[in-house]
């Protein structure tokens, strides 16, 4: 019974991260802490193959489909594997409370971003036209701009991924839609073809030490496939408005997560 | 601002081989452990030794080695996936721009290895 709620873990994991161009490591891991009350180093093990399984599940859809705008994510990639290296370095010098509450606490602001967008969108006239094209029926029709500052922040969006064990799509996105003028869903699509090589790194030496459990990690993982490639599916059935109010959900949900977590530590 | 590019394709057949060896090393894996009337204990330490006793294993059937040679393809995958798009985008698009930030990513990565204290 427990392989069943394992798979489904995952399952769940793999649609919210496919959607939300998320690795699923924002619920593994607090599933698999609180419900299975599972270690968090276990439990982060697990969670940074999730977050490679998440990444892989999507993108086989997502590049065919051309979502994933590579050469954009290979550029961004150079600033998060740097970022995530720095990160994993100084995490045994940095606060753990006040990382985590710092990283609520932008979680928070990128809610609130989100939440105001979809807000003006609603009150805005029927014929207002789409930032970027967002809706447009190309949506590979756009120009990436701030394109320095955009490296610069997801080289930050790298180091909380080193830092918390999660594949950073939380911060790399907003730096995308918001600030580079992608549109969303090429954003969450790129941004989960570049979460899985920001989690190698970290599950490799997970691996080699000996912390995954693979009777723990299969069911988990395959489960995580199977949701992201459903979740990718999804995506097309879902506007990018849903797609805004389920981050402003999940932002709150995992926001308030951190806050429990850094008040604990 | 961008096309579908040979490098897409090749991407994709490099995760589709990769992901299904996984997969179904996994699958194999696990419907073999429960079959044998194996209860997933999270308690337990279950492990394999290292990568040449799993690939023994393999032979042999061994569940637990099975799975563990699934994550460990699954883990290589976007190593590999990397080292592809390099690869693709040198020979094939003749982008050698995007072939030297692919290997510089990929250098990265491997240095981040060798790195102590990385977790």
């Amino acid at each position: 019974m427990i392989i069943i709620y394992l798979v489904l873990t995952g399952l769940l994991a793999g649609i919210l991260g496919a959607l939300l161009g998320l690795g699923g490591g924002v619920i593994v891991i607090p599933i698999l802490t609180m419900l299975f009350q599972l270690p968090i180093h276990t439990a982060v093990g697990i969670s940074l193959v999730g977050v490679i399984a998440t990444s892989t599940g999507a993108a086989l859809v997502n590049v065919l489909e051309n979502k994933a705008n590579i050469r954009l994510g290979m550029l961004l990639e150079l600033a998060t594997t740097v970022g995530a290296i720095i990160g994993a370095l100084v995490a045994g010098f940095v606060n753990a409370k006040t990382l985590y509450l710092l990283f609520a606490a932008v979680l928070i602001y990128n809610a609130y971003s989100m939440y105001r967008k979809v807000e003006s969108e609603q009150s805005a006239s029927v014929g207002t036209q789409p930032q970027n094209q967002t809706e447009g029926p190309d949506r590979h029709h756009y120009v990436v701009t701030n394109v320095p500052i955009g490296f610069t922040l997801s080289g930050l969006a790298g180091v909380m991924s080193g830092l918390l064990g999660i594949g950073g799509g939380l911060i790399k996105i907003p730096v995308m839609h918001f600030l580079m003028g992608v549109p969303l869903k090429a954003a969450a699509a790129t941004s989960n073809f570049m979460i899985g090589v920001t989690a190698t790194a970290g599950a490799f030496i997970y691996y080699l030490n000996g912390d995954i459990n693979p009777v723990v990690t299969v069911p988990v993982a395959l489960g995580v496939f199977a949701g992201a490639n459903l979740g990718s599916r999804l995506n097309k059935a879902v506007s990018a408005r849903t797609l805004k109010r389920i981050f402003v959900i999940v932002f709150i949900y995992v926001a308030v997560q951190m806050i429990l977590k850094g008040l604990r530590s | 601002m961008y096309r579908k590019t040979e490098t897409n394709k090749a991407i994709s057949t490099v995760l589709k081989i990769c992901s299904g060896f996984s997969v179904t090393l996994m699958a194999l894996g696990l419907a073999l452990f429960l079959s044998k009337g194996n209860q997933a204990d999270l308690s337990a330490d279950i492990r394999v030794a290292g990568l040449s006793e799993a690939l023994t294993g393999i032979v042999q059937l061994d569940p637990v080695a099975l799975m563990t040679i699934g994550i460990f393809i699954l883990i290589a995958t976007p190593f590999v996936r990397v080292a592809w798009e390099s690869f693709s985008f040198w020979f094939i698009e003749k982008d050698k721009v995007y072939a030297l930030i692919s290997l510089g990513v990929l250098i990265i990565l491997s240095a981040g290895l060798f790195v102590p204290g990385i977790r």
